[in-house]
């Protein structure tokens, strides 16, 4: 008993609210930015009203897109949901409208799954929960924000330690060398060296990063690492979009809050900021609701990352358990699939079901099997026949083309479910 | 402290792998790409510019005086626009504009003949992209016999509206060729400064040039004749599908095709995708992957060199043939967009969203 008092003292003791309230205004600020640029690139349009076809996740089928302006709808809420909650404006009914619709807009396709969204959404859920807008706030709720950011880290470098990426310097042996026109750096990316390198470097800096910037003494020359880091990751891979700069934001969490009062006052001195009002735990007064909550959204949070070991085969062939588990840039997969199906004279013919995806689709399609088994069945539907078959070929981190789903089996035999995929011929 | 330590290891080894003896052994891809658009990418577009040009002046004296002399000389001259526009139909780049509509089959030859009869047509409208280019005018010239054709453009009612549809089909051509050539002339230095492999580069776009045509030839001018690939269509052969089903020159296209991409890859004599390929010491099945892509084109131009001149009537009567090179055409593309892009980090079939 005496240990759980202490515990709770720890988590409840109050402390100040700055930092939360900087993360809570930089990641409004920064979600609201992030919609404006999804949405001039067209991106709405590309990836949520086009598409004749949505890859579902499994249990969540009935999830589908809205019509045109129903998507665009939702675009528009959340913007306004991420001003909202940058200004801390209807904050709680901010976070939640936010969490959903984003989260709803992220399940439609998984062909657009990326972890930082899988990030946002997480952030945004404990932004539902955690306390806002207050000059204190129990120290868990601090705690809980530093301890996403540091699964986050931990898993992504956990899943860098394979033989490919420290032993082989794959994919970025591979990657690297495409960017020798970056300035300055570009010059050294054709070196092997390296590619290994900052292969190991990166492997280090995700797996140790959340020690350092927990520790007081650290914490500053942690989160200059942190900026330096993902500043070289936004310059060599310009197609990770704003994820750098989510995670420079967002580790702002680990700095002194000493550093977060002063950038406040600084900035809205003048401007009766509502974090100076005293008001209680809000939306869950009870601590041990708290508690309740926490441990098991932490407990999934580790589970995930760790559940394809409970698959056999090659994870990167497979990839039973490769979503939700940090795995960021983690290999260099290409693939093509020839499908055939059965047609109404009883024969067998490769379909061209380029007019069915979009490039983004297809490419993702191309290197997944639950998402092949996916278009199989829509492909069952679409041509009304019983037989579908894939012939897929795809290549892992550089190592020539293989036969990846078994052609000779009929897919439409199949389920979609978490047991093992067999008939991924070669993660065996 | 720790950090600090590996900051500054970091530092020294980035530094170290600076030394200026490093710099000779790289692979020069701006050389590469100077060497595939002044001596592959431009004669292209020049030899098809030339022969639309000349296609152009045939069509003039046919419909001057159409007879059997002189359609027979635009016949000719035909073909041979077609077989040089077989150089520059792969490129997909802006500079290349629109010349990738001239040649979508299978020909709509009610499209065509609703557009004569109207005689109000918008070539650039997407309904007419089957309805004009190489197709049409392999419709328009060789659907019928010479005598047919001939009275089809004197003496039928629509004759003088015939003339003015061929007219304009083959002023496309020669407009869109020699708008091309210009436009690549222009764009020549910006080609070779794109010299990375990201999206947008010009190696990058090769690349995907070279899988899309690759996957194209064996859909379109193989499998889809064969009855192998099909909308959900009986599986039977289909000779109407095939690319010059009129004039009956299918075979020599699509080896002709084989041969340009296999130019292109390997960049003529000069610098190409296989020496960099080499360079990167790739492999495929434990072999290195360069000459096994030479290899594989050089397969699937002797299977298509093969081919009777006769390609319709070879579908049923040279069926295993066929069949071998509607294989090989899958290994080659497999190779290509597989295997070649991901050694070179080059992102297939690509839109401009975010990836991790």
């Amino acid at each position: 008993m005496m240990e759980i008092k202490k515990l709770k003292s720890f988590l409840f003791k109050e402390t100040s609210a700055a930092p939360m309230i900087v993360f809570r205004i930089a990641f409004g600020v920064m979600m609201f930015l992030s919609l404006v640029r999804f949405a001039s690139n067209g991106w709405i349009d590309a990836l949520y009203v086009k598409p004749k076809f949505y890859f579902t996740y499994y249990g969540f089928e009935w999830i589908k897109p809205l019509n045109e302006v129903g998507m665009y709808l939702v675009f528009a809420v959340m913007m306004l949901a991420a001003v909202f909650i940058a200004f801390g404006f209807l904050y709680r009914f901010s976070a939640i409208t936010f969490f959903f619709l984003f989260t709803y807009v992220e399940l439609i396709d998984k062909t657009n799954y990326l972890n930082h969204y899988y990030f946002i959404s997480l952030v945004s859920f404990l932004l539902c929960l955690l306390p806002d807008g207050k000059k204190v706030v129990p120290r868990c709720a601090i705690l809980t924000l530093q301890i996403q950011m540091s699964i986050v880290y931990f898993f992504a470098g956990v899943a860098k330690v394979n033989a490919d990426w420290l032993l082989n310097a794959m994919p970025l042996k591979v990657w690297l060398p495409t960017k020798t026109d970056v300035p300055f750096i570009g010059l050294l990316l054709d070196e092997t060296s390296v590619a290994y390198l900052f292969s190991w470097c990166g492997m280090l800096f995700d797996i140790s990063i959340a020690f350092f910037l927990f520790n007081r003494k650290t914490v500053w020359y942690a989160y200059a690492v942190v900026v330096v880091f993902h500043i070289l990751t936004a310059i060599l891979f310009p197609g990770i979009g704003v994820f750098p700069f989510v995670m420079i934001v967002c580790a702002s969490i680990f700095l002194p809050a000493s550093f977060h009062e002063r950038l406040l006052k600084l900035k809205i001195e003048n401007r009766k900021p509502n974090w100076k009002t005293n008001s209680q735990f809000s939306i869950l007064n009870s601590q041990f609701l708290v508690i309740c909550i926490l441990t098991i959204f932490f407990t999934i949070q580790i589970a995930l990352p760790l559940r394809s070991h409970l698959y056999t085969g090659n994870l990167f062939y497979t990839e039973q358990g490769y979503r939700f588990s940090w795995r960021v840039m983690l290999m260099e997969k290409a693939g093509l699939v020839f499908f055939r199906v059965k047609n109404t004279a009883g024969k067998l013919v490769e379909v061209n079901y380029r007019n069915f995806l979009t490039a983004q689709q297809e490419k993702q399609m191309s290197t997944q099997p639950d998402m092949i088994l996916q278009f199989a069945q829509f492909l069952k539907t679409q041509y009304n026949t019983n037989e579908v078959y894939a012939e897929a070929y795809v290549s892992v981190n550089g190592k020539g083309s293989r036969l990846f789903i078994d052609p000779n089996r009929n897919l439409c035999e199949l389920e979609e479910s978490f047991e093992n995929k067999n008939w991924v011929l070669a993660a065996k | 402290m720790f950090k600090n330590i590996c900051a500054v290891a970091a530092l020294l080894l980035l530094l170290g792998g600076c030394k200026p003896n490093d710099g000779g052994d790289k692979f020069d891809r701006a050389a590469m790409l100077t060497n595939l658009v002044n001596n592959i990418i431009i004669p292209a577009h020049q030899a098809f510019s030339a022969s639309a040009a000349q296609l152009k002046i045939k069509k003039d004296s046919f419909t001057a005086n159409p007879s059997s002399v002189t359609l027979d000389s635009l016949k000719a001259a035909f073909l041979s626009a077609y077989i040089s526009y077989m150089k520059v139909e792969t490129y997909s780049f802006t500079a290349s504009g629109e010349t990738r509509t001239l040649n979508v089959f299978v020909t709509d030859t009610s499209q065509i003949n609703t557009n004569i009869s109207t005689g109000a047509y918008n070539l650039s409208a997407a309904n007419n992209i089957q309805a004009k280019g190489f197709p049409a005018l392999d419709y328009l010239l060789f659907s019928r016999s010479s005598n047919e054709i001939v009275n089809l453009f004197t003496t039928d009612v629509n004759a003088a509206k015939r003339i003015q549809y061929l007219n304009d089909i083959t002023n496309e051509i020669a407009t869109t060729a020699s708008g091309a050539t210009v436009a690549w002339n222009n764009s020549v230095s910006q080609f070779i400064s794109a010299s990375g492999t990201d999206i947008g580069s010009s190696a990058g776009m090769l690349v995907n040039d070279l899988s899309f045509s690759s996957e194209r030839c064996r859909r379109e001018r193989v499998g889809n004749s064969l009855g192998y690939i099909g909308t959900i269509s009986s599986g039977n052969i289909a000779p109407y599908l095939l690319e010059a089903y009129h004039s009956a020159y299918s075979k020599e296209l699509l080896a002709e095709n084989l041969r340009q991409l296999k130019t292109l890859y390997e960049g003529g004599s000069g610098s190409g995708f296989d020496d960099y390929l080499t360079y990167l010491n790739a492999e495929y099945n434990g072999q290195p992957l360069a000459p096994a892509i030479s290899n594989q084109f050089d397969l699937v131009i002797q299977k298509a060199e093969i081919i009777p001149v006769n390609y319709s009537t070879a579908l049923t009567n040279n069926r295993p043939d066929m069949e071998s090179l509607f294989l090989e055409l899958k290994k080659l593309t497999v190779m290509l967009k597989v295997d070649m892009s991901s050694q070179l980090g080059v992102i297939i079939n690509y839109s401009d969203n975010d990836g991790d």
